[in-house]
């Protein structure tokens, strides 16, 4: 009798990008996945964008409320 | 626009029960390669698309991490400098040598365009975590 065991790698990519003196100028976070899910530049910053918005508007509503 | 996908390719299966031999046949994958090439990672990748020939590939520190259970997770992390020309990067390797006409591809990813210019840096960290498939 022959048993088979099973292992299944997934793997993920992530990058910084450092100028000449060793700086971090971005840090991009996964840029690759087994799903190919890893967001776009674009998609970061438009959900950066949204995100700041909500907590600026959060913060209105705290202040208004107060 | 490169798809964004990273497979432990065929020869990274073959590297992987190698390593588990009392004296494997082969290096550990610990060296980082990059590219410009656009076409999506596939199992029987063997090589980078279109690797940067400016820049000799750079051995990246491997160590066991945790992500769900004990050590269940091999990371590499290392770094290139780039030396020859700008370039947008799309596409970046592990391998188990410094020269490309020795050794194997255990993983090869492909990604949105990171543009360099010379003197810039990539730090890249490849994270392969195994389960019980």
């Amino acid at each position: 009798m022959a048993f088979v065991g099973r292992a299944k790698p997934a793997a993920t990519v992530s990058a910084r990008v450092l100028d000449k003196d060793g700086n971090v100028i971005e840090d991009l976070g996964v840029i690759a996945s087994p799903e190919g899910m890893a967001l776009s530049k674009t998609a970061r910053k438009a959900l950066r964008a949204k995100l700041n918005r909500l907590k600026k508007q959060r913060r209105q509503e705290e202040h208004d409320g107060s | 626009m490169a798809a964004d996908v990273v497979k432990v390719v065929d020869q990274g299966m073959e590297i992987t029960t190698d390593r588990l031999l009392d004296s494997p046949n082969g290096n550990q994958p610990q060296w980082i390669d990059w590219g410009t090439g656009t076409t999506p990672a596939a199992d029987a990748d063997t090589v980078l698309e279109t690797p940067k020939a400016d820049e000799a590939r750079t051995v990246g520190v491997m160590t066991q991490e945790t992500t769900t259970v004990t050590d269940d997770t091999l990371q590499v992390v290392g770094t290139i400098t780039c030396s020859g020309s700008g370039a947008a990067i799309t596409e970046a390797g592990l391998f188990t040598h410094l020269t490309s006409t020795a050794g194997f591809l255990f993983l090869r990813a492909t990604f949105d365009a990171i543009n360099v210019l010379v003197g810039n840096s990539i730090e890249f960290t490849f994270k392969i975590k195994y389960d019980q498939g």
